[in-house]
């Protein structure tokens, strides 16, 4: 194998997928990246068998395939010359790479060794389209939501339930709810399926923020994403996920809607003395003025800011950091509060994204 | 006492290692405090032998405390009720009533801080003053002990020990010398007559676990400690020999720090294995174990933990620790367990033989009020109160009644000994 190619456009794509490298683990074999050449698209894959991430560069070179150590992201990052030459002894795998004044001489592993990245097929369970950009907007509108810990892996995930038009993504910490969603284009295929919110994460990460589609597929237990040369799988995870409509409730004693800057503000404000477990901050939903109050053992603070509520005063206590998650999140100007009394649900919503909810639960006091 | 104020030189062969100034440590330490309170709070009973025996619902009770006049038909703290009644026949039996004795504490703390800020109090009927600023004011630590043991007799009824000297440890050794209502002073002059020929048991900061270990090294007295060569200590002991050596040689540099008894840092067991084990079932079984125990003391102590920590050494007696932080503070043992269990499997090369584990917990909180409600009625709340009732059969009927089911196989050899001891 014999690449001549552009030192950042090597270097770029060993960080796309560079956060797929394991760094410790019992298969040694893993902890690098796989290099495959057909001759005129070679290909970077790293996997951590919980997520894999994989990207394509249109170049010549002569083919053939090898392991190259994590380090090489950083070997190529670092190298003097706009051009790096690789080249790989198909008997030993001993990698030479050259650029400027620097040669490294590199351990390489045997290709076959290593895993291959799920092809798109007819095998796959679920497949359809969603825009890039839609996508990492439902993303980020629920992945703060999941649970950090890994003792109830289900609500580690966000649960993606597609139907004919739309997907619904939808992550729950038992706390706090969201759910929301965004158009597909689809076959009329229907399915759901939990991904782990960590891999997600990556998601967010890679594709740009741009209309074009990314293809969607499932294959047994892996989710597959593909948006130009960028290829992305994750491990499903295969616990139960409760059903959530259950919880939502669908009677209210008011709503009231808010100025989302002055919301997240005056809570920015409370939560510096809402320290502790629960950062409790209190708010008393009344006529046109929504008090905000938080005290702890430094001080105490209120704040009234106006809003327009119909229906009954309610005095609710929230953790200020579910609150606040939220809220740094909303496009709209304004939040609209669905409130069902002190010690039940508040739901919160963003004007702009009618279909995004995001459901908090109290602190009974 | 010298008198406070001074600013002496410490010159150690050519170097000169600076100024240190010279504190005037005051510890106060109540007379039977227990009983002194229900005989403070009841006329009646002054001067008449009273006891107060643990609550007999849990295992039978013992004594915790005898007033001075029960002393005298050698009643001592900690024999059962039964035994107690045998010597003391005319004794008055009391329950403890721990509001009574922490509203007691609560004055003699407010007494204290009328002659200084820098109060720490060590525990219920225990603190030390810095009285070194105080001087102008109150006059010596001697005079400013002197009044708060007669302000406190008088104003409260309750007796205390008083023991000045340069340091804490000196001062909190002077206050055991002579009780009741004694009043002692020990510094660097009257060290070898006063401390030195005192037993190394009753040494602070040596317990039942570190005296055996100097007797068989032929240390018996505080003196024989502090002659032994510093080395030797630290040799055997590591940092806490030297520790112990410079107490003994009445050197104790550490501060009265009035928040002392707000920062509990952790709480943690550790435990070292009959035989070294690399089975990760049995692993396991051990961190669950000790997360239990870790988790009981936490529920107790009022606080809640933000983190995990798993101490293993491994059979090369190489040791290392690592921690979790979590992302919502727990008191629960299952928490605790799985979070160590993760740990073990992601930071601990697998199936290496272990010598020693420990499970700890810190980032302590103190429990807050209000109750963050959950959805899909989860586990957790079912835990939460799980839990409760699983502490209040072991608060009534003791830790022994409840066990988890896979603690329970008699057959393993891997059985859980006794814990190495606290890791506060």
């Amino acid at each position: 194998m014999l690449i001549n190619i552009q030192q950042k456009d090597l270097a770029e794509s060993l960080q796309l997928v560079s956060r797929a490298i394991p760094s410790k683990t019992p298969l040694s074999e893993l902890e690098g990246v796989l290099l495959t050449g057909d001759g005129e698209k070679l290909s970077l894959f790293a996997t951590n068998l919980e997520m894999g991430l994989k990207t394509e560069l249109d170049i010549e070179h002569k083919a053939g395939s090898v392991v190259l150590p994590g380090k090489i992201v950083e070997i190529i990052r670092r190298l003097p010359g706009e051009t790096v030459v690789l080249k790989v002894n198909t008997e030993n795998f001993l990698t030479e790479i050259t650029s400027g004044t620097a040669e490294f001489q590199v351990f390489g592993l045997n290709a076959a060794d290593y895993p291959s990245f799920p092809a798109f097929s007819s095998e796959c369970s679920i497949r359809f389209s969603v825009k890039s950009e839609d996508l990492r907007r439902v993303l980020k509108q629920t992945i703060f939501s999941v649970s950090q810990e890994d003792l109830s892996p289900a609500f580690t995930g966000i649960l993606f339930t597609l139907s004919e038009k739309d997907l619904q993504l939808a992550s729950s910490d038992t706390f706090r709810l969201a759910v929301t969603s965004c158009p597909v284009k689809n076959r009329g295929e229907k399915g759901s399926f939990l991904v782990p919110a960590r891999t997600l994460q990556e998601v967010i990460r890679v594709f740009p923020a741009s209309e074009e589609e990314i293809q969607v597929a499932v294959l047994q237990n892996q989710l597959l994403l593909n948006c130009n040369n960028i290829y992305f799988s994750s491990r499903l995870l295969t616990e139960k996920y409760p059903d959530v409509k259950r919880v939502i409730p669908q009677k209210f004693v008011g709503r009231a809607v808010v100025e989302t800057a002055a919301m997240l503000q005056a809570i920015e404000r409370a939560a510096i003395l809402s320290a502790g477990e629960n950062n409790i901050v209190s708010f008393t939903i009344a006529d046109n003025i929504m008090h905000v109050r938080a005290s702890s053992k430094y001080g105490i603070i209120q704040e009234k800011i106006p809003v327009a509520l119909e229906g009954e005063e309610v005095k609710v206590s929230l953790n200020s950091r579910f609150v606040l998650d939220m809220l740094r999140i909303v496009e709209g100007n304004n939040c609209v509060l669905e409130l069902t009394g002190s010690d039940s649900p508040v739901i919160i919503r963003d004007n702009l994204h009618q279909d995004y909810l995001y459901l908090v639960l109290p602190i009974k006091l | 006492m010298a008198s406070a104020g001074f600013f002496v030189i410490l010159i150690t062969g050519e170097h000169i290692f600076g100024v240190v100034k010279l504190r005037s440590i005051i510890h106060v330490d109540m007379n039977a405090f227990f009983a002194s309170c229900h005989q403070a709070e009841n006329p009646a009973w002054r001067g008449k032998p009273l006891l107060v025996a643990g609550d007999p619902e849990k295992r039978h009770g013992i004594i915790l405390t005898a007033s001075y006049e029960a002393r005298r038909f050698g009643v001592k703290t900690g024999i059962p009720v039964w035994q107690a009644k045998k010597l003391c026949p005319g004794g008055l039996f009391v329950p403890p009533d721990h509001k009574l004795y922490l509203s007691y504490s609560e004055k003699i703390l407010a007494m204290f801080r009328n002659y200084t800020p820098l109060v720490e109090p060590f525990s219920i009927d225990e603190a030390w003053l810095d009285v070194t600023g105080s001087y102008r004011l109150f006059g010596t630590a001697k005079e400013i002990g002197r009044k708060l043991q007669q302000r406190i007799l008088h104003e409260l009824k309750i007796p205390c020990s008083v023991g000045i000297g340069p340091n804490k440890f000196l001062a909190k050794m002077a206050s055991g010398i002579q009780k009741p209502l004694g009043i002692t002073v020990i510094n660097k002059s009257n060290l070898q007559k006063l401390l030195w020929p005192l037993p190394i048991e009753e040494m602070v900061g040596i317990g039942p676990k570190t005296a055996p270990i100097l007797k068989e090294m032929g240390i018996n007295t505080i003196g024989q400690l502090a002659a032994m060569p510093e080395k030797l200590l630290s040799g055997r002991f590591g940092v806490m020999g030297t520790f112990l050596w410079q107490l003994a040689n009445g050197q104790d540099n550490s501060p009265a720090d009035p928040g002392a008894l707000q920062t509990v840092k952790s709480i943690g067991h550790s435990v070292t294995l009959p035989r070294d084990i690399s089975d990760p079932g049995e692993i396991s079984r051990v961190l669950l174990a000790l997360s239990e125990r870790v988790g009981r003391r936490l529920r107790r102590s009022g606080y809640t933990a933000r983190s995990v920590i798993l101490t293993v050494k491994d059979h090369n007696f190489v040791s290392g620790s690592r921690t979790k932080t979590l992302s919502e503070p727990t008191v629960l043992t299952e928490t605790i367990y799985q979070t160590a269990v993760s740990l073990y499997r992601q930071k601990f090369t697998p199936w290496r033989k272990v010598r020693l584990l420990g499970v700890a917990v810190g980032k302590l909180q103190l429990k807050e009020a209000g109750r963050q409600l959950s959805l899909f009625k989860n586990n957790k709340e079912k835990l939460d109160r799980l839990t409760a009732a699983a502490d209040e059969i072991r608060d009534r009927f003791g830790d022994k009644v409840l066990r988890r089911a896979t603690l329970c196989r008699s057959d393993s050899n891997g059985t859980m000994p006794e814990t190495d001891g606290d890791l506060i």
